[in-house]
């Protein structure tokens, strides 16, 4: 069964210089229960592409297209009935956990509030079962970290604080936005774990956002690779890691540490760049004059969905 | 934390040591003769004789070097002796003490006055960011900054006691002659302090922890008073301190409309009269005040953050 | 630069009655209907009317014209205190963050000291004890006006020291007065605009304040603070002595204040930053 389904999503910004078009024309959807994970460089788009799920962008940001949780359209949800998907339907993992926390409230209380929300528990209550989750989730002393702030804590402390609020409303996904982004390998493989048990512990389908490879192959099912706001390459992990189509997933491939760190040269364009053929044009080996001025369709290439006019 | 407040009174005196210095230098730099000035104060300027003169300029130390002179009268105003009004002869610090409370309950009712403008005005305008609600507050806003107070002042008395009646003109006393005084200090420090308390609130509106809270789903009601305004505060508190300042200067002028018989208007009668003595110690009573007050708020900074008051133990 | 000053609403309505206030300062005699000094005591206190737009004072003065010549004193006033304040603030701020320890410690000490005062508290104390005068009132402002431009320069000198251009141009040889000028100057010009342009607002409110507790500038003065202060006593009988002339210092004020608050909004560089990941 769909869980959440994307269809033709834009989000676009405007800025003093010109708009910014963060997302193009995303397509995806996310199974229940399914890991799903999406990968690509800083600037791509993808944390823009989970926080425009959560109707969670800046003001200046436009979202037109459709995402389906379930059977509600949320993109003409009104605030209120949105305010009960996030954290309800919907949970976030934000990107860095030094700065996700309320610096002037108790973890304890920045736990409660979600479950006193959804789950209509009673503030004892709420406090007893935000120290169960922190025990839960590996905090030793869970009463008396519950009682302390932020800045008491140390980050992987931090990291299991924010984990215990995105699951206090039992949401049927996960957001995990760039959960190891700046970690160590020691505290990676510790995040990963994390997320295994969260998964494990609610049965929530989740969407990793990462440009980790190794985490994501650890945990996903499926891998979407974005490329400058665009889908180029969609299709089951072992099958992208295994025969990668495109020749962008074919260069990230190849800058692992293992296949020799081979980097892709050039930069991605600018999101705000109008580009009528392929966004990868400047920086692909196997170029083609169509390709500069087609515009490029996803397509499906030995089961994987690809955006290339000469995948193989 | 305590070491910090330590040295916070250490520079405290040093600042303090300067502006007796200043103030000193003033009055000395001042054109006139002391001696004289004293001297007409007590017997009148017409049967005035040059011996007197002298006397006076003897017995007040005033042929000694400055520097003695200075530190004669740092001395005696460390033991509470601020020197005698050049007009009444009176002690001046009793002449100020009789007037503080006067200006201290015009300053409070004008901090009153602008906070509870201002606060509720700044968040609703950041958290209706680029709405129209915004924009007018936000130009009310800027209009108080410049709008001058004197001249605002004067429009009040013209529109509520003059056309409408319903508070005195001028004078002292309860709470209906506090009413357009207060309103008048307050409306410039209102207009500041709704910018700032709309940049903060902005400034934390955007943080991360923020998006978090609005992850869980929260209201937008309890992510602004639960989550973001006790964050926001912390600047807030700071620059209301130094607003305070302007709050004083602004008392000398608005004491003076109202004819409201606190120290702002001692100050200026006392220059109109060139009592020398009392300007003095008005001018560094202001002082002391206005730097104890910011020392304050300093402390509360600390004691308000809870990661500052941490790391400092 | 300049392109995005004009695209900024607030600068651009700022600069358009600033220049409209220069202009009416520098064409007064001919702009004015009357000479703002003429007593004619048979038309004092007339209220507005044709001939006299604004009304007449309690000497029978028109109004109008001396609000028209009283931007010559304002304007006078402001740039004066401005140039020299920053002038003074710029030079303390740079010497004492270039050269640092004992010396940069003593500089800022005098800076807190003048700072411990209310500003205008200070400059009333300084105008009134050294009587009056125009000149009187300048130094007095610009004396509580320093303090801003030394501190913002000090910090901006302090964290451009650390890069590393002034090491390379001080490994070439470069003396300390050329490295201030060449490379540090430029970088702290635009907060330097920023407040002086606040300032000239300040300044002429502040002169304004002086000469409403008659202090400072003397009659028979055409200036806007000295108006106020005489039309006062006839605020039931002649109001629009007092309205007339505090409109125009606000407005005045409100030139200047939009005028600074558009260029830092131009400067600063977090303001419309693009929102990305």
């Amino acid at each position: 069964m769909t869980l959440l389904s994307i269809k033709n999503l834009n989000t676009a910004f405007k800025t003093r210089n010109g708009e910014v078009q963060a997302c193009r024309n995303i397509d995806l959807d996310i199974e229940v229960g399914q890991t799903v994970g999406i990968i690509g460089e800083t600037g791509c788009g993808k944390s823009v592409l989970g926080m425009s799920i959560l109707k969670l962008l800046p003001y200046n940001a436009r979202v037109t297209g459709e995402i389906r949780y379930l059977e509600q359209n949320l993109l003409t949800l009104s605030d209120q009935a949105m305010r009960e998907i996030r954290g309800g339907g919907i949970g976030l993992l934000p990107q860095s956990p030094s700065t996700s926390l309320n610096p002037a409230m108790k973890i304890g209380t920045q736990i409660e509030e979600g479950l006193v929300l959804h789950r209509k528990m009673g503030k004892p209550a709420a406090k007893q079962k935000a120290v169960d989750m922190l025990t839960f989730l590996g905090i030793k002393k869970a009463k008396k970290v519950s009682e302390q702030f932020p800045h008491q804590l140390s980050g992987g402390m931090k990291q299991r604080a924010l984990a215990a609020i995105s699951i206090t409303g039992e949401p049927r996904l996960l957001i995990a936005d760039e959960p190891t982004k700046g970690l160590d390998a020691i505290v990676k493989t510790q995040v990963v774990e994390l997320l295994k048990q969260l998964k494990a512990e609610t049965g929530a389908a989740l969407l990793l956002i990462t440009h980790d490879l190794k985490v994501a192959e650890c945990l996903c099912d499926k891998i979407v690779v974005m490329y400058s706001g665009e889908i180029i390459e969609m299709a089951a992990t072992q099958k992208i890691l295994k025969k990668p189509a495109h020749p962008y997933t074919k260069g990230l491939l190849q800058s692992l540490p293992e296949a020799g760190m081979t980097p892709i040269p050039g930069q991605s364009p600018s999101l705000s760049q109008v580009i009528s053929g392929c966004r990868f044009y400047d920086r692909c080996e196997i170029r083609q004059a169509a390709c500069r001025y087609q515009r490029v369709p996803l397509s499906v290439v030995n089961g994987s969905q690809v955006r290339c006019l000469y995948a193989d | 934390m305590y070491r910090y407040i330590g040295k916070r009174l250490c520079l405290l005196l040093i600042v303090i040591l300067g502006v007796t210095v200043l103030t000193f230098t003033l009055m000395h730099a001042a054109p006139g003769d002391m001696a004289e000035m004293i001297a007409i104060s007590r017997y009148g300027a017409e049967n005035l004789t040059t011996a007197e003169v002298e006397a006076i300029r003897l017995s007040e130390g005033l042929d000694s070097p400055v520097m003695v002179q200075y530190f004669h009268w740092l001395t005696h105003m460390i033991s509470g002796d601020f020197g005698n009004s050049l007009i009444t002869g009176e002690p001046v610090l009793e002449e100020i003490l009789i007037r503080l409370p006067a200006t201290l309950k015009l300053s409070f009712a004008a901090l009153l006055v602008s906070l509870v403008i201002a606060i509720p005005a700044g968040v609703i305008a950041a958290s209706k960011q680029h709405s129209l609600m915004d924009y007018l507050t936000m130009s009310s806003a800027l209009i108080g900054t410049s709008v001058p107070n004197f001249w605002l002042g004067l429009l009040l008395i013209l529109l509520f006691s003059v056309t409408l009646g319903w508070f005195p003109v001028f004078g002292y006393g309860g709470l209906r002659y506090m009413v357009l005084p207060a309103l008048t200090l307050g409306a410039g420090l209102a207009g500041i302090t709704t910018r700032l308390t709309r940049s903060s609130m902005l400034e934390v509106l955007n943080q991360d922890y923020v998006t978090t809270a609005r992850s869980k789903g929260l209201s937008e009601r309890r992510i602004i008073f639960k989550h973001a305004l006790k964050n926001a505060f912390i600047p807030i508190i700071t620059v209301i301190g130094i607003q305070l300042g302007h709050l004083l200067g602004g008392t000398v002028i608005v004491e003076s409309i109202f004819a409201w018989p606190g120290i702002g208007k001692l100050l200026v009668d006392s220059i109109y009269a060139r009592d020398f003595a009392t300007v003095q110690a008005c001018a560094l009573l202001f002082a002391i005040i206005f730097v104890l007050i910011n020392l304050i708020v300093d402390v509360l900074y600390l004691f308000l953050n809870p990661k500052i008051s941490y790391q400092k133990e | 630069m300049i392109r995005d000053i004009l695209k900024n609403k607030m600068a651009l309505s700022g600069l358009l009655i600033i220049t409209m206030l220069i202009l009416v300062a520098l064409l007064a005699p001919v702009l004015a209907p009357h000479d703002p000094y003429e007593q004619l005591l048979e038309k004092a206190l007339m209220a507005p009317c044709w001939d006299y737009p604004f009304g007449t004072d309690e000497y029978g003065r028109c109004v109008l014209s001396r609000i028209i010549f009283g931007t010559q004193t304002a304007l006078f006033i402001g740039l004066s205190v401005t140039v020299v304040s920053a002038f003074v603030g710029v030079g303390i701020g740079l010497t004492a963050g270039f050269y640092g320890g004992r010396f940069d410690e003593f500089l800022m000490r005098i800076v807190d000291v003048f700072l411990a005062f209310p500003g205008l508290i200070l400059a009333l104390v300084v105008a009134g004890l050294l009587g009056p005068g125009l000149p009187n009132v300048i130094f007095a402002l610009a004396l509580v006006g320093w303090m801003g431009y030394a501190r913002v320069v000090r910090g901006a000198v302090l964290a451009e020291k650390e890069k590393e251009f002034v090491e390379t141009a001080r490994s070439l040889g470069a003396s300390d007065g050329y490295i201030i000028f060449l490379h540090l100057l430029p970088n702290i010009i635009s907060p330097v605009i920023v407040m002086a342009s606040i300032g000239i607002g300040q300044a002429i409110l502040g002169a304004a304040a002086l000469s409403f507790l008659g202090i400072g500038v003397q009659p028979p003065t055409a200036m806007w603070g000295l108006m106020l202060s005489y039309g006062k006593d006839y605020l039931q009988s002649a109001p629009y002595l007092t309205i007339f002339p505090g409109v125009i210092i606000m407005v005045t004020v409100l030139a200047f204040n939009f005028l600074g608050d558009g260029l830092r909004d131009v400067c600063d560089p977090r303001y419309g930053k693009v929102i990305e990941e």
